[in-house]
C-alpha cells in the first residue's frame, strides 16, 4: 500500500499542496489534470526525485520520505522512458541485475519470462535506436518490473504513441497488473486512457486534489466547478430549491428558464437542503434525451422546449446546441448518428429535450 | 560583395593567417638538420619531459575536474556561480603570472612547509606539471562540464530507480554516455599541457636538460639564435597539436551519448 498524507511539494514557483493519496496492491490509481497541474511533480516526489517540503509518503506503512531513490524500491517510467541509449535492449532489461544480488535468479527468470510474454526477446541484440515507440515502451516496462518491485509509477509513458498502440498497451498494462498485483500510479491528462486503466481517479488542478474516487462517481458526480469543467462539462446551470419532499427535490433554473425535479439520492446530502438555498446543477451531454417536438416523449420528466442552435458532427455521435425557449443560454447534448437521422436534427428545428434527473449532478 | 561572401572571406583569411604563419618556418627548415636535430639527446629529452609533465598533469587536472564538472552540470549549491566565474581565471590571467603566484606561494611559510614536506616544486619536474595542472584545471573542468551537460539528467534518475547508487549511476550510465565528450575533454587539455610555458618557466626556470619542456627549449634555443632548432622543435609541437585537434574534433562529432 503507498500511502500520501498531506504532501506539500514546493518547486520554486509552484506548489503541490496537501496531497492525501492511499493506493492498494492492484489498484490503477490514476491522476488525471491538465498539463502543468503539478501531476508530474507529484509523482516525482513518491519515486524521490523532489523532495516534499511537508507530508508524508510511506510504502507498505513505512516513511520514505528520506529514503534515497535506490532504496525505494519504487519502479518509474518517465514519459521520454529514459532506455539507456548505450546499451542493447537485453541489458537495459538486465540493468536492475547488475547492480544487486538476484538470489537463484528469480529476477532473471522475471525478467526474462516479461520479455517473453510481451513479445520482446527476439529483440535483445538490437540497439535502443531501431526500436519503433511500441517496442521502446515494452521494453521500458520490463525494464521497470524487472527489478521486482510491485509499485509502478507511469507518467504519460503513451503519450506519444498513435491510437491502437496506445490500445494494446493499455490491454497489456492491465493484464500485468492483474497477474502481478502491481500497485501503480499513472498520471495522464488523457480521459479515454484514465477510464480504461484507471480504479481510481484523482483529478489535480493548480497543484491541488479536488477530488478522489472510483472512476465511475469522479465521472458521474464531480464535486465542484472545476473538475466539472475539466472533464469538459458544459451544462453546468444555478438553480435555486424550490420544495424539499419525500424522494425528490424541485429546483427552479432561471438560465433555462425552467423547474426540475432531482431525486433526493443526487444530493450529497438532501436532508441539509432548504427552499431558498441556491446551488450549481450539471449534466453530461450523453445524458440528456432529445425529443422531436409533438412526440409522446414530451410527457417525460425536465421537459424544455426550445429550438436547436448548432449541430457538430464528431464522428459516430454530433455534438448539438440547444436553445431552451425564453433562456439565452445553450445546452450541449450529444446524439449518435443513427439518432440525428431518425430524429430528422437540423439547425433552427423545434425540439424538446428531457434531462434526466438520476443523471443530474450537483455541485454545492 | 555580398555579407555571405564577406563572411566567408574572413573564415578564409583566418585558415591564411595561421597557415602562413607555419608554412614561413619552412623558410629555415633544413632537411639534413631535421633528423639529427630530432634525434639529439637534448630534443628527446624535452619531448619526453614533455610528454611525461603533460600526462600527468591532464591526470590531475582530469581527477579534480571530473567530480566538480559533475557537481557544476548537476546540482544548485552555494558559491556554485563564482566557482563557474573562476574557471576562467587561468584563462584571463596571463600564464606568466600564474606561474608567478605559484612562485610566490612557495616563498610563504605555508608554501615552504608544503615543500618541505611534500616535493620539491621549485625548478623541479614536480613545478612543471604544477603549472600545467594549476593552468589547466579551469579548461578540464570547463570542458567536461559541456560534456556532462548534453547528457540529461533523466537518465541517471531512472537508474537510481533501478536501484543504482549516485556513483554507479554516473559510472554506468552517464560517464559511458559522455565517453566522447570526456575523451575530447581529456585531449584537449593534454594538449593545453603540453604546449604550456608562462607558468612552467616560472615555477620550474628553463634548465636544459631539467626542466626543459618543448615550449621552453623552444624559447632557450631562439634565444641563442639556433633557428633550426627551434624550426624543428615548432614542427613537433605543430604536427602534435594538428593531431590532436583533429582527433578531439572527431570524437566531439559523436559526444552526445552512443
Amino acid at each position: 500500500m503507498l500511502d500520501l498524507e498531506k504532501v506539500t511539494i514546493n518547486t520554486g514557483g509552484f506548489t503541490v499542496r496537501d496531497v492525501n493519496l492511499a493506493v492498494r496492491p492492484g489498484v490503477c490509481h490514476v491522476i488525471i489534470g491538465p498539463t502543468g497541474c503539478g501531476k508530474t511533480t507529484l509523482l516525482e516526489a513518491v519515486v524521490g526525485l523532489k523532495t516534499p517540503e511537508a507530508g508524508e509518503i510511506r510504502l507498505e506503512g513505512r516513511p520514505i520520505n528520506n529514503l534515497p531513490i535506490e532504496r525505494r524500491g519504487i519502479s518509474y517510467l518517465p514519459q521520454d522512458l529514459a532506455l539507456f541509449p548505450h546499451l542493447s535492449v537485453e541489458e537495459n532489461i538486465l540493468y536492475s541485475l547488475r547492480l544487486r544480488k538476484d538470489k537463484g535468479g528469480r529476477l532473471r527468470e522475471l525478467a526474462m519470462e516479461l520479455a517473453d510474454n510481451l513479445g520482446i526477446t527476439s529483440l535483445f541484440r538490437r540497439s535502443i535506436h531501431n526500436l519503433s515507440g511500441g517496442e521502446r515502451q515494452r521494453v521500458a516496462l520490463v525494464r521497470a518490473l524487472a527489478t521486482g518491485s510491485r509499485y509502478l509509477l507511469l507518467d504519460e509513458p503513451f503519450s506519444a504513441l498513435h491510437e491502437a498502440m496506445k490500445k494494446d498497451l493499455w490491454l497489456l498494462i492491465a493484464d500485468l497488473k492483474r497477474r502481478l498485483g502491481l500497485c501503480i500510479v499513472m498520471v495522464s491528462h488523457d480521459m479515454e486512457e484514465t477510464f480504461f486503466l484507471g480504479d481510481v481517479i484523482s483529478v489535480m488542478i493548480d497543484g491541488v486534489i479536488r477530488q478522489t474516487g472510483p472512476k465511475d462517481d469522479v465521472y458521474g458526480q464531480p464535486k465542484d466547478i472545476a473538475v466539472a469543467e475539466f472533464f469538459g462539462i458544459k451544462n453546468l446551470f444555478l438553480v435555486e430549491a424550490v420544495k424539499m419532499q419525500e424522494g425528490q427535490a424541485a429546483v427552479r433554473c432561471p438560465d433555462l428558464n425552467g423547474e426540475f425535479i432531482i431525486p433526493a439520492g443526487r444530493f450529497p446530502d438532501a436532508s441539509s437542503v432548504s427552499p431558498g438555498d441556491s446551488f450549481t446543477i450539471g449534466i453530461r451531454p450523453e445524458n440528456i434525451m432529445l425529443i422531436r417536438a409533438g412526440l409522446k416523449g414530451e410527457n417525460q420528466d425536465n421537459i424544455l422546449k426550445g429550438d436547436i442552435r448548432e449541430v457538430f458532427p464528431r464522428g459516430p455521435a454530433s455534438a448539438v446546441l440547444f436553445a431552451p425557449d425564453g433562456s439565452n443560454k445553450l445546452i450541449e447534448i450529444d446524439i449518435p448518428d443513427y439518432a440525428m437521422k431518425k430524429l430528422g436534427v437540423a439547425r433552427g428545428a423545434a425540439a424538446v429535450v428531457s434531462l434526466k434527473g438520476e443523471k443530474i449532478f450537483i455541485i454545492f | 560583395m555580398n555579407f555571405k561572401k564577406l563572411s566567408i572571406s574572413f573564415a578564409l583569411l583566418i585558415f591564411a593567417i595561421y597557415a602562413g604563419l607555419v608554412l614561413s618556418i619552412f623558410y629555415f627548415f633544413s632537411a639534413p638538420l631535421f633528423l639529427k636535430i630530432i634525434l639529439s639527446e637534448r630534443t628527446l629529452f624535452s619531448i619526453r619531459l614533455s610528454l611525461m609533465a603533460a600526462t600527468m598533469a591532464t591526470a590531475l587536472s582530469v581527477a579534480f575536474a571530473v567530480p566538480s564538472a559533475y557537481a557544476l552540470s548537476r546540482f544548485e549549491f552555494k558559491g556554485k556561480d563564482i566557482i563557474d566565474t573562476i574557471l576562467e581565471f587561468p584563462m584571463i590571467v596571463s600564464p606568466a603570472a600564474l606561474g608567478a603566484l605559484l612562485l610566490i606561494f612557495f616563498n610563504t611559510p605555508l608554501g615552504g612547509f608544503v615543500q618541505k614536506n611534500t616535493f620539491q616544486f621549485v625548478f623541479a619536474f614536480a613545478g612543471i606539471v604544477l603549472a600545467q595542472f594549476v593552468t589547466t584545471l579551469g579548461v578540464a573542468t570547463r570542458l567536461l562540464k559541456a560534456a556532462l551537460d548534453e547528457i540529461p539528467r533523466r537518465y541517471e534518475d531512472v537508474a537510481r530507480t533501478l536501484g543504482a547508487s549516485p556513483l554507479s549511476a554516473f559510472l554506468t550510465v552517464t560517464l559511458p554516455l559522455a565517453r566522447r565528450g570526456v575523451l575530447a575533454s581529456v585531449i584537449l587539455t593534454w594538449a593545453k599541457a603540453l604546449g604550456e610555458f608562462g607558468a612552467t618557466i616560472m615555477v620550474a626556470g628553463s634548465m636544459a636538460m631539467r626542466t626543459e619542456t618543448l615550449p621552453v627549449a623552444i624559447f632557450m634555443r631562439l634565444a641563442s639564435a639556433d633557428i633550426d632548432g627551434t624550426v624543428v622543435l615548432i614542427l613537433i609541437l605543430v604536427s602534435v597539436g594538428f593531431c590532436i585537434l583533429y582527433a578531439a574534433r572527431l570524437l566531439a562529432k559523436g559526444s552526445c551519448g552512443a
